[in-house]
């Protein structure tokens, strides 16, 4: 039996606070020094992924969901327990991460294919493909200070998705942009969702684009893993469980406020309802 | 520390390629907004060997305690102020190079040990120029090429593994600390003059003055080139200086790799 592409055991990340850098400092080279606060990212997280799974993390703001992705993309170390990623890994996380805004969209696409390690050959078979599909035509040798909001999130979203790996995470993608970018990233997202050989990891707040995408759910509160099971049990475990229990907290701390917290907690009115 | 050092040397295999593009990046990065761009990497340092040129033998006559050499004073200045443009850039430059390349280390997962590198290429591509330049130099003031030219690659190699792990080892320690990266750039005036790179290190006798000149790494890039263009000796020659120097890059070495053992899991969080 093939072995998960993901599999977290007991992981958790946290963040030291330090009463000042003097602190930090004799603690990380020489241990020393009490630490001033602990900010708990994730606790104690443990799930298996297997390949072709379509997973979904769901999760209100500040409950792990973006440090469970960058712990699967590699980019943050667990502080304990085991984060076992086999296979390649594609995040897109940043959808503007590494453009220099002083070179040219061509410069800038060069430049991040090449981090991404494509060869010489590839990075010029895909690059008419990838300036075509970001409609990049007449501005790609232009700087990108030029650029119209969601121009670079667009080239950005083409080459990290244009190549299919073996796990791709997405945080947040529809998070920026304009309706024509989300729609755009929609399509290819659903494009990545039909590849058995494609694990897709979805991490969002919004329980409708959780259910479009994933057919499996992780819900995660205060960083721990309070919910896995499949994308329909999960969604409705997080609006009835999860969500009350924040916006009974939301309210409590901020009756003032007028703008509805379904907004940006992911209810129902979570305005992409137009682009599904 | 061996662990560490097998997966630098990996990552440095795997990853040339976007090394070699990133080091283009940063470069280009450098230059650019300037119509001159590549003029100013000329320029620059042919502006500063003027003025020193002109305090040393206008004003202090330095040019009169020089024996031993076979060049003129001019090319000795030269031959020594050269790799000081390449070292004192990457006193504070590979200081900064974690925090310079935050979101690299934030947000992909590229290998943070060959982002000193990074930044030691693309301080050396200036670096290789104005060193042509200054080898050019010499048949044209009339002194030819010497069969001890041929040890300048050794200095050169020598010279980029001691900065890339300088720059490992005070990037990590850069990103802890504000501090340290303001008392580096306090000390890079310091270490201009300490460095023995204006005046003849042999006229000094003051023998803490000597210890310290041996221990100091600076000292003995500057004059492995002058043995080689001006003094014609080898780098074999002068066995206590390569041994101090060795033992200086064997503590850098050992330090850098503690500093990365210890810091690179917290590195994304703290930098």
């Amino acid at each position: 039996m093939n072995k998960p592409v993901i599999e977290f055991v007991k992981v958790s990340k946290e963040f030291k606070m330090f009463r000042n850098n003097k602190h930090r400092m004799l603690n990380l080279i020489f241990h020393v020094r009490k630490v001033k606060d602990v900010r708990q990212g994730v606790e104690e997280l443990s799930f298996k992924i297997n390949k072709g799974e379509n997973v979904a993390i769901i999760g209100a703001s500040g409950a792990g969901r973006s440090v469970t992705a960058k712990l699967m993309s590699r980019y943050l170390y667990p502080t304990s327990g085991k984060a076992l990623i086999r296979g390649d890994v594609t995040a897109v996380l940043d959808l503007r991460s590494g453009f220099v805004n002083d070179f040219t969209g061509r410069y800038n696409y060069i430049t991040q294919a090449n981090i991404l390690g494509w060869s010489k050959s590839e990075i010029a078979e895909a690059e008419d493909e990838i300036i075509r599909k970001s409609q990049l035509e007449d501005k790609i040798d232009k700087s990108m200070k030029t650029y119209e909001k969601g121009d670079a999130g667009r080239l950005g979203f083409y080459i990290q998705t244009y190549k299919k790996p073996d796990v791709i995470v997405f945080d947040n993608p529809l998070s920026v942009g304009n309706f024509k970018l989300r729609q755009k990233c929609l399509d290819r997202i659903l494009e990545l969702k039909e590849d058995p050989e494609v694990t897709l990891v979805f991490s969002t707040s919004m329980v409708n684009l959780a259910r479009k995408f994933c057919d499996r759910g992780l819900v995660l509160d205060d960083g721990r893993l309070v919910f896995d099971g499949p994308i329909d049990e999960a969604c409705k475990f997080y609006k009835q469980t999860v969500l009350p229990k924040i916006m009974g907290k939301l309210e409590a701390a901020a009756e003032e406020d007028e703008e509805d917290p379904m907004d940006e907690l992911g209810g129902d009115s979570d305005g992409y309802d137009d682009v599904l | 520390m061996f662990k560490i050092l097998k997966q630098i040397f990996y990552d440095h295999v795997e990853y040339r390629t976007q090394i070699l593009r990133m080091a283009k990046v940063d470069k280009d990065r450098a230059f650019k907004g300037s119509d001159l761009g590549w003029v100013w990497a000329l320029f620059r340092p042919a502006m500063r060997i003027a003025v020193y040129y002109f305090a040393m033998v206008v004003g202090f006559r330095a040019s009169r305690n020089m024996q031993g050499i076979y060049c003129s004073y001019f090319l000795w200045l030269v031959a020594g102020l050269v790799p000081w443009f390449y070292m004192s850039g990457m006193l504070t430059g590979g200081a900064t190079c974690f925090r310079r390349y935050k979101g690299m280390i934030q947000r992909t997962s590229f290998p943070k040990t060959t982002i000193p590198t990074i930044v030691t290429l693309s301080n050396f591509k200036v670096h290789i120029v104005v060193f042509f330049c200054m080898l050019l130099l010499f048949p044209l003031m009339g002194y030819k090429p010497s069969i001890y030219w041929i040890q300048l690659p050794i200095y050169m190699a020598m010279m980029l593994i001691f900065t890339y792990f300088w720059s490992l080892a005070s990037g990590l320690l850069s990103v802890v600390s504000e501090d340290f990266l303001n008392i580096l750039r306090t000390m890079n005036a310091a270490m201009f003059w300490l460095s023995a790179i204006l005046f003849n290190k042999t006229n000094v006798h003051n023998p803490l003055a000597v210890t310290f000149f041996r221990l100091n790494p600076v000292t003995y890039i500057v004059y492995g080139y002058r043995d080689a263009l001006c003094y014609h000796r080898w780098f074999f020659e002068d066995r206590i200086s390569l041994l101090y120097f060795l033992a200086v890059s064997a503590i850098m070495i050992f330090v850098a790799t503690k500093l990365y053992s210890g810091l690179r899991k917290q590195l994304p969080d703290i930098v």
